[in-house]
């Protein structure tokens, strides 16, 4: 009855909105870059005499509903020539004008080209959004000099790497687990190579990459934090191009070439390591060990005709750690999208998108009678079909339909040896699956209401299904297994649906201003039975099912946007409150690895997340970059921990400054430097000890995450230097030289404690880097 | 499955470093530890009664004396008596010696300092092996290669058919206990291989073969009496060896460490373990120049 009632809702909002006035005309098309044939996401287009105008959206297409009669347009983009034309519009027509912008040359030495438009933050609805095109990207000092998305993440407000040197991160006090991490609309299980040092984003492809933070739009659903949303280059280059680099311990190659007339392009890339090269020769134990990882890209893009088009996206990535062939650890990502873009006429587009996305973990050890491998894999199936309506300039809508296929390989034992299957109590051989459905149904629209106030609301109906055959463990009020369920192979036997509305608000202060609000509720059905903080790289995934309910969360906030100096600077002040329920945690010594019965493990709970944060960016001139400064706190309450009251999340870490800075001295030379604090991480330190004969081990008083870390800062610093442009010249390079952590400050990864030789306990802080300098040189053509 | 992350953790150790810090702690209330088991070896057995302390007391732990301890069967109450040269030591007045399928709680009343405590742990004495057949005492081999001056001990004995039961096995070389270090104690869960035949190198199943323990052939010598023990101890005192051997530290990939268990009760004023336990022994002569002769004597 509740799901009838919500269908009935979105049918009338989804009715109410048709209606397009017959007695105007329109003017849509696509912009690009002239000399790269990019398209341009955010291009203003602005009709001077009606004082109305829209902006190009992720494919570049813009339209524009106006009455009968002859108009100058502007199209303008920030470090592009502004161009102006004159149109003429019929009654019931649709003038199809694509454009071509050419780069603003005095401007280029001068700009940071960014994927936004100028004024995004301030005029358009979204809030807690961020978006970073490569460019910007590219300038910030990394570690070991390979320039990564995630990495470039961290730095933003509201944001905290779940550890150093981690892929993880936790937005607005939420879990490493509940960001959706999307490449071309695949979802991402475990973004990270190479023990978390780099992300599997080989920067050569990404065209740009959009974190939402809390206003979550409808189309988003499954996780309760944020989306990190990076798209793969599609465009169709005037020529066959290339780029790649060689750093000290990675080097990446990425061609793409336009094909048929160029109404084709493809897109191969590839990224591997030879750092494990070295570790032989780092010490004899490290004699016969190796570690490695690779990437590889492939898009094709093709243009069926101006109305229809095609896109074909694929990655598979690996890594692996092989240490004195007693050990092996390896894991991988593999995803797959098919999508139609289909354009029905001017005012309405579909994306139809097929998605196979494959992780998969295993741990070898050989040692003899400890010989096995403990394996696991997450594999996803889904189907996404999405409409996008414009259907005039004030009111736009989305809506669609997803339904993903989850199969979860939960654990697999292979005991060669059968030392560990004795410990454990298992079968030698042992393989733990879980299957699920995931659907999402939603709508969403947005609303101009007049010239300062905007609308947007939506709702996404999201059910989830466990699907046998599977052995469903029930527990009491213990925890213990009083009975086991036998499902049959396709069995459904469980569901639960949840709505998830979405809603924000816009008062548009003046053309420099504005004001926003926003509340979404968010749900996650996927859990990961994992309770380290620090994104550890080997994940199990889980689903929701009759003893662990789908986590949820209510978010809301509300910032003030401000632009300055023609929209070369801008700020922005944001404020949330997030409460979460269902949230789960793991019981004190939890067992969460190769556990049938994790379920039991678990333990349910509440938890809350406030904070504030403000931000100054500067995107235009010499000098660009931001500053950040953002405070956070977050809270877990969880029966059988802490007593049942409320603690620390992992993530409750305060204060976090962020200074990002590019300083272009020459056309040719650019220095870049960023510094981070951040308050130090929640931990629990024992009180006292007990001493068994010659052992002593440590005591806890029960209470969880009461003390800290010690504060962690860092500055990372960077130069490039380009080599000297001629138009004859079709190759271009730079060196870059970097330093993470410049001062080589030992910010703490880890604490541990051993008993000295004397029997006194010895504290030991463990630190992953000091200064870590890099060079690498980097190339297109 | 917390040990499978020890394998991973030097995944990240070779590239960090570590520097000695020292860090203030919050200090508390001391609780009263408990460290006893009874077994149905005919002897005075032992408890041993300490104060916990500050974590980075550098000092040996506080003894606890003038508590008052007991044991309690469903036949009988045994009690213990402070041994006058060892504060804390408590020894059963008489050799008494536990029977195998009874439970057995053990009481500690005791001043932790502020107030009077009555603490107490139950633990259940398994049954064991009638006998162990004999044992070899064979050179410690790693995929063909021959490690020196380590021997490895393979006993053979008939499990008995109980998947709870894991057995703990002690080294004495000439009567005196090898390694009587809590984490030093090797433990095998029978698991699904309860009822099996334990088949010295050929060891339960398959290919699978898992010494009992290693010795260093260092402190050997020809014709010492090797002695075996083993001691059918409850799973949960298997779990509770293993959480002190991994009970130091914090560490992201690990999750917030935890209070290694007790079964001292009530919850949060005592800790340490009471385990029971039934116990066989094999005695075996080393003849390093002879050869490797298994030898079990009567």
């Amino acid at each position: 009855m509740k799901v009838k009632t919500y269908i009935v809702l979105i049918v009338l909002m989804l009715v109410s909105q048709v209606v397009v006035s017959q007695t105007v005309g329109t003017l849509s098309g696509v912009v690009r870059d002239a000399s790269t044939n990019e398209i341009l996401i955010g291009v203003t287009i602005y009709v001077e005499s009606l004082k109305q105008g829209t902006s190009t959206d992720r494919d570049g297409k813009y339209s524009l509903k106006l009455a009968p009669g002859q108009y100058n347009i502007k199209y303008s983009f920030v470090g592009y020539e502004t161009q102006q034309q004159t149109e003429t519009i019929k009654a019931g027509a649709n003038l199809r004008q694509n454009i071509k912008m050419r780069p603003d040359v005095a401007m280029l030495s001068e700009v940071v080209v960014s994927g936004e438009k100028a004024n995004r933050n301030v005029s358009e609805m979204s809030m807690s959004i961020q978006t970073l095109d490569m460019i910007t990207i590219k300038k910030i000092p990394a570690l070991m000099g390979e320039v990564d998305v995630i990495k470039t993440i961290q730095l933003l407000p509201g944001v905290q790497a779940a550890s150093e040197g981690s892929s993880g991160f936790s937005v607005r006090g939420g879990g490493t687990d509940q960001n959706l991490i999307l490449l071309d609309d695949a979802p991402i299980y475990n973004a990270s190579h190479f023990l978390g040092f780099f992300s599997v984003f080989n920067n050569d492809v990404v065209k740009d990459a959009t974190l939402l933070k809390g206003d979550m739009p409808a189309s988003y659903g499954g996780r309760l934090s944020s989306v990190l949303d990076v798209k793969v280059k599609e465009e169709v280059p005037a020529k066959l191009t290339g780029s790649g680099g060689v750093g000290l311990i990675t080097s990446r190659l990425a061609l793409q070439a336009p094909l048929f007339q160029h109404k084709t392009s493809l897109l191969l890339a590839a990224r591997t390591t030879y750092a494990g090269l070295v570790i032989p020769f780092l010490g004899e134990k490290l004699r016969e060990s190796n570690i490695y990882f690779y990437d590889l890209n492939a898009k094709i893009t093709h243009e069926i005709n101006a109305n229809n088009r095609i896109y074909l996206s694929a990655y598979h990535g690996n890594d692996a750690f092989l240490m004195s062939k007693q050990m092996g650890v390896g894991y991988g990502n593999t995803s797959y999208t098919a999508r139609w873009n289909h354009v029905f006429n001017e005012r309405i587009a579909s994306d139809l998108s097929l998605i196979q996305s494959n992780y998969r973990m295993y741990l070898d050890i050989f040692f003899d009678p400890y010989d096995f491998t403990v394996s696991s894999q997450l594999q996803d199936v889904s189907a996404k079909y999405n409409v996008t309506a414009l259907w005039n300039e004030n009111h736009t809508s989305h809506f669609g339909v997803t339904a993903t296929f989850h199969n979860f390989g939960q654990g697999a034992l292979n005991d060669r040896g059968g030392a560990v299957s004795q410990y454990l109590g298992l079968d030698r051989s042992v393989e733990v699956s879980r299957k699920s459905l995931e659907y999402g149904l939603y709508f969403s629209h947005e609303q101009k209401i007049d010239m300062r106030w905007s609308l947007r609301y939506g709702l996404r109906l999201s059910a989830f299904q466990n699907i046998g055959k599977e052995d469903f463990y029930l527990f009491d009020n213990n925890y213990n297994v009083y009975d086991t369920l036998h499902y049959a192979q396709g069995e459904i036997f469980h569901t639960e649906f949840q709505p998830e509305p979405r809603l924000a608000l816009m008062y548009r202060l003046d053309e420099q201003s504005s004001i926003k609000a926003s509340f979404s509720r968010t749900v996650q059905y996927l859990q990961v039975a994992s309770n380290a903080t620090g994104g550890l790289p080997f994940e199990v995934w889980f689903p929701s099912s009759p003893n662990v309910k789908p986590q949820t969360c209510g978010q809301m906030a509300m910032g003030y946007f401000r632009n300055f100096n023609n929209d070369a600077i801008e700020s922005s002040f944001e404020v949330y409150y997030k409460t979460l329920n269902h949230i789960v945690d793991f019981k004190d010594a939890a067992q969460t690895y190769a556990n049938l019965l994790i379920d039991g493990e678990l333990r349910e709970g509440k938890g809350r997340s406030f904070g504030f944060e403000m931000l100054l960016r500067k995107n235009i001139g010499q000098v660009t970059g931001w500053i950040s400064y953002t405070y956070a706190r977050s809270y877990r309450t969880v029966d059988d921990i802490n007593f049942g009251k409320e603690y620390r999340s992992p993530y409750d870490r305060p204060h976090n400054f962020v200074a990002v800075l590019n300083y272009d001295i020459t056309d040719r030379l650019n220095i870049a430097a960023n510094w981070i604090f951040n308050t130090g991480q929640p931990v629990t330190y024992p009180y006292g000890q007990y001493s068994i004969g010659n052992v002593t081990y440590a005591i806890y008083n029960g209470t969880r995450n009461e003390s800290r870390y010690p504060s962690y800062h860092r500055l990372d610093v960077s130069m490039t230097l380009k080599t000297k442009a001629k138009p004859w010249k079709k190759w271009e390079s730079e060196w870059n030289i970097s330093v993470y952590n410049a001062y080589a400050h030992k910010n703490t990864w880890a604490v541990t404690f051993e008993q000295g030789e004397d029997g006194t306990i010895i504290t030991n802080k463990m630190y992953l880097f000091s200064a870590i300098p890099s060079l690498s040189y980097n190339f297109k053509f | 499955m917390k040990k499978i992350l020890f394998y991973i953790i030097p995944l990240l150790l070779f590239v960090s470093c570590t520097e000695q810090i020292v860090i203030d702690l919050e200090k508390g209330d001391p609780l009263i530890g408990v460290e006893a088991s009874f077994t149905d070896e005919y002897k005075r057995h032992e408890a041993i009664i300490s104060y916990t302390s500050d974590f980075y007391s550098p000092e040996s732990p506080r003894m606890v004396s003038g508590a008052h301890v007991y044991l309690v069967s469903e036949y009988d109450t045994i009690f213990y008596a402070e041994n006058d040269n060892m504060p804390g030591h408590y020894l059963t007045i008489d050799s008494v010696a536990g029977m195998q399928g009874m439970n057995y709680t053990l009481y500690v009343d005791a001043f932790n300092g502020s107030d009077s405590v009555h603490l107490f742990a139950s633990s259940f004495m398994n049954f064991n092996v009638p006998s162990i057949d004999s044992v070899l005492i064979e050179p410690f081999v790693v995929s063909g290669f021959q490690l020196p001056n380590i021997v490895c001990l393979y006993p053979y004995f008939q499990s008995l058919d109980d998947p709870t039961i894991v057995y703990m096995i002690k080294v004495a070389r000439n009567d005196t206990l090898l390694s009587d270090t809590l984490t030093s104690y090797s433990c095998i869960p029978m698991a699904g291989y309860a009822g099996y035949y334990v088949n010295g190198p050929e060891m339960l199943a398959d290919n699978m073969t898992i010494p009992v323990a290693y010795l260093s052939t260092k402190n050997l010598h020809n014709g010492d009496t090797i002695t075996t023990l083993i001691y059918s101890i409850p799973l949960d005192y298997m779990a509770y060896i293993y959480s002190v051997s991994s009970s130091m530290g914090s560490n992201p990939m690990m999750g917030p460490p935890t209070n290694v268990p007790t079964n001292i009760y009530p919850k949060g004023q005592g800790v340490g373990w009471f385990y029971a336990a039934s116990v066989a022994s094999c005695k075996t002569k080393y003849n390093r120049t002879g050869g490797i002769f298994p030898w079990k004597e009567n």
